[in-house]
């Protein structure tokens, strides 16, 4: 009877052992869960007072005050647009043999995603500045940061536009139809990435609620890229108006 | 006690009886107790070393999560931009009775909280109460810094507040809350469920920055023409999203309280307003679907029409024989009054109910003004209702009735909640498609050539209808104090968006060389929304030749005139 009852004592001790174990297991885990989903409270709280702080420095209000400040922006006007048709003509196996030639240089220098993209943008400035700037590499690797020695084509288009006056002429007058004297792309400039990224970028990458203003001297130069490369009008305003459209 | 014991000697026979019936009961309980403690041991085995542990976790965690109070849902425009959220807050309070120095703790808490007075907090902190607010809903560094105080009289309370960071801007569509957090106003209220609930985002049809350039192009105007109030409407003609809603003046929807009933009536969904012209783009719609009128039609203004005491004159006053075109883009009441007419008794009123201006439209806030109309509708109803007296409809009425009529043909639901896909298939057609075309024709003339030139906007096809209505006074109408209006409709050749501008009692300037009608100061409102919202919509601007309508419309009249067949000319597109 005795080694009966010792064999229940010893069953309860270990069914004992185990139950405290488990409790302790379990008041661990809620301790940890408590924690946990405090800490993601915390978490979701202050995601939703950085949302609402974002959204208050985007009030449209702040953002057009800074771009008047800053950018020397103001909203793009219906007759900056051009429409393809009404843009001086090169022959098309010209254009595609620069566009050609950039991307055989472009590709593996910048690895770019899309080389092609990016041989048009290079191959852009250079093709229009062909016979008026010398190619240097600064000349070309700085066509949209250096005022003084960028292209006089490109200077005279930015001026007329931005001069935002009843009496310009067409933009298409001011560009004289060109022969490129050569046709190959300098390989400082197509493997500097600069322009590749800059030039497309103001236009297509400008925030939300900043787009409804483009820069003018930029704006200006946009009608250039498109020259060159012969860009379908609607790609233009997509990239301008789409950004996130429907 | 040993068995040997019990057994021992005296025990007779009745008492062995009742023994063994003692150790059967034991027996009995402990076999109980032995078949508990094995149930228990299985349970114990299964949970700790046979169940999943994270199924057990999962089943437990859920309700656990929920204990926590859910913050009320936010609220964003059409492309996912906040317009309002709930943050948690913390409000301070004190236990005056625990305070050791009370100027001293005044004075650091008047740092951090510098809305509080330090004479305030003193006061407060002095007061020998068990529970006093400090200050309520105060912000996240606010709190650290008086948690670091290290001082045992300070505690926390959680609330919630409501949060509006667009402020102004957008209090009207989205109203505000009360104290405890419930929506009494605006989409606040007319979603008052889903948002109690939090679950989810709710998507407005809204674009911000539309709002904000009608806001702001609203708001130039209104000092410009020193006006006392301005409505803006910009509505999607195919599926009816209202993309902006400007009522002027606004309020701050943090201190609603402090707001005059003034800025707080939303015009645009609650006022009700006598139109002017801008409402003869119906009669007009409802002769040309008729087949009672065609451009060719003509009406004769050469003297105002008299009716009882009532007489109808000419604003322009062309004196003349006018054709439709010509009464439309000259905006003749009296042509008007005529074309009506000849829609029989009630052939006017049943149209306007058929673009809903006879009841409530049908948005999605609490402010939905009813519209004024005679009960009984006599002949002089149909003359006045047509150039827009005497009838009374909210100007989110006249932007939905404006957007059927140039879609298509096609009735459509205003919403603020942004619906996915385009036109709903199902809508009730009000006119035909044809007719739809010759109104687009004629709004584009009025801005070609007619009252409207002012809402032209550089490359972009506009088409718009102006209209000045005298505001009554008393049981007249008032000669200084009228309502100015605007409703254009883009891209004219294939309308996707209608915006209407209505300004409250304009006063000439010298600019508009003492002018304050429609065309001079709720046009050009029109005009610079279009221009900035076209871009940012990707609608090309025409750049190559545009048609000229003006001559158009001048041949097929001629032609019409020498009777040639001329069915589509003018209007083909």
């Amino acid at each position: 009877m005795s080694k009966f009852a010792f064999f229940w004592l010893c069953c309860a001790m270990v069914t004992g052992a185990l139950l405290f174990q488990t409790s302790q297991h379990v008041t661990d885990g809620r301790q940890r869960l408590e924690n946990i989903t405090a800490q993601m409270r915390s978490e979701e709280d202050s995601l939703r007072v950085l949302q609402a702080e974002w959204s208050y420095l985007n009030q449209p209000d702040r953002l057009e005050k800074l771009a008047r400040q800053y950018l020397n922006l103001t909203p793009m006007k219906g007759r900056q647009f051009m429409a393809t048709a009404d843009l001086p003509q090169r022959a098309p196996e010209e254009i595609n043999a620069d566009i050609i030639a950039a991307a055989a240089q472009t590709a593996p220098a910048a690895g770019n995603a899309m080389p092609l993209i990016a041989a048009i943008n290079t191959a852009a400035p250079e093709s229009i500045a062909a016979d008026s700037a010398p190619d240097t590499a600064e000349n070309n690797a700085n066509v949209l940061d250096s005022t003084d020695s960028a292209p006089a084509d490109a200077v005279a288009l930015s001026a007329l536009t931005a001069a935002d006056t009843e009496s310009a002429a067409p933009v298409s007058v001011m560009i004289p139809l060109r022969k490129p004297a050569h046709l190959r792309v300098p390989a400082a400039y197509a493997a500097a990435p600069k322009p590749a990224a800059t030039a497309p970028a103001a236009v297509t990458t400008t925030p939300k609620p900043a787009a409804a203003v483009t820069a003018q001297p930029v704006a200006a130069k946009t009608p250039v890229t498109a020259t060159a490369t012969q860009r379908n009008f609607g790609d233009v305003l997509n990239s301008l108006g789409g950004v996130d459209l429907p | 006690m040993k068995r040997s014991t019990l057994n021992d000697g005296s025990i007779s026979g009745h008492q062995a009886k009742l023994l063994g019936q003692a150790k059967a009961r034991l027996a009995f309980v402990a076999l109980v107790f032995v078949l508990g403690y094995l149930a228990v041991g299985l349970r114990l085995a299964d949970l700790t070393l046979l169940r999943d542990v994270e199924t057990a976790a999962e089943q437990s965690s859920a309700p656990v999560r929920k204990a926590g109070v859910a913050l009320r849902g936010t609220i964003t425009d059409r492309y996912g931009e906040l317009m309002a959220t709930s943050l948690r807050m913390a409000s301070v309070y004190a236990d005056a009775t625990l305070v050791a120095d009370a100027p001293a703790l005044a004075r650091q808490l008047s740092k951090i909280l510098p809305e509080e007075k330090e004479k305030d907090i003193l006061a407060k902190l002095s007061s020998k109460r068990k529970f006093v607010w400090i200050a309520r809903n105060i912000t996240p560094r606010q709190v650290q810094a008086i948690n670091t105080l290290g001082e045992p009289s300070l505690g926390f309370q959680d609330e919630q507040r409501r949060i509006y960071p667009h402020g102004k801007l957008t209090s009207h569509i989205l109203g505000y809350t009360d104290v405890d957090g419930i929506g009494i106003a605006g989409i606040e209220r007319a979603h008052e469920k889903m948002l109690r609930e939090g679950e989810d985002d709710l998507r407005l049809s809204i674009d911000l920055r539309i709002q904000h350039i009608l806001h702001r192009e609203l708001s130039a105007s209104v000092k410009q023409f020193s006006a006392k109030a301005a409505i803006g409407i910009v509505m999607d003609v195919n599926n009816g999203d209202v993309i902006a809603m400007v009522s002027l003046p606004d309020f701050d929807p943090y201190h609603p309280a402090q707001a005059s009933d003034e800025q707080k009536f939303n015009r645009a969904t609650l006022g009700v307003f006598e139109m002017g012209s801008t409402m003869k783009l119906f009669p007009v719609a409802a002769a040309l679907d008729g087949g009672r009128a065609s451009f060719a039609s003509t009406y004769d203004a050469r003297e105002p029409i008299r009716f009882g005491r009532h007489t109808i004159n000419d604003y322009h006053g062309k004196r003349r024989v006018m054709t439709l075109p010509e009464v439309f883009i000259h905006s003749s009441n009296i042509g008007t009054a005529k074309m009506a007419q000849e829609l029989g008794e009630y052939g006017l009123r049943d149209f306007y109910k058929k673009l809903g201006f006879l009841e409530r439209a049908p948005i999605d806030l609490p402010e939905r003004g009813a519209p004024l109309y005679p009960r009984q509708w006599r002949e002089i109803h149909t003359l006045t209702a047509s150039y827009g007296h005497g009838i009374a409809v909210s100007p989110v009425h006249l932007a939905r009735a404006a957007a059927a009529l140039t879609n298509g043909g096609l009735m459509v639901t205003p919403t603020l909640v942004r619906q996915d896909g385009g036109a709903d298939k199902d809508n009730e057609r009000v006119v035909k498609p044809e007719t739809s075309r010759r109104i687009r024709d004629l709004l584009e003339l009025v801005v070609v050539g007619g009252t409207g030139s002012k809402a032209a906007a550089e490359g972009y096809g506009v088409g718009g209808k102006t209209g000045t209505a005298d505001k009554t006074q008393g049981r007249g109408y008032s000669k200084n104090a009228r309502l100015s209006s605007f409703i254009g409709v883009f891209p004219i050749e294939a309308p996707r968006y209608v915006v209407l501008a209505i300004v409250d009692e304009p006063q000439p300037t010298k600019e508009t060389f003492g002018y304050a009608t429609g065309g001079w100061t709720a046009a050009p409102v029109v005009g610079r929304v279009i221009e900035q919202m076209a871009p940012l919509y990707g609608i090309a601007p025409q750049t190559g030749p545009r048609r000229d309508i003006k001559t158009e419309m001048a041949r097929y009249l001629k032609d019409s005139k020498e009777g040639k067949a001329v069915a589509t000319a003018g209007t083909d597109r």
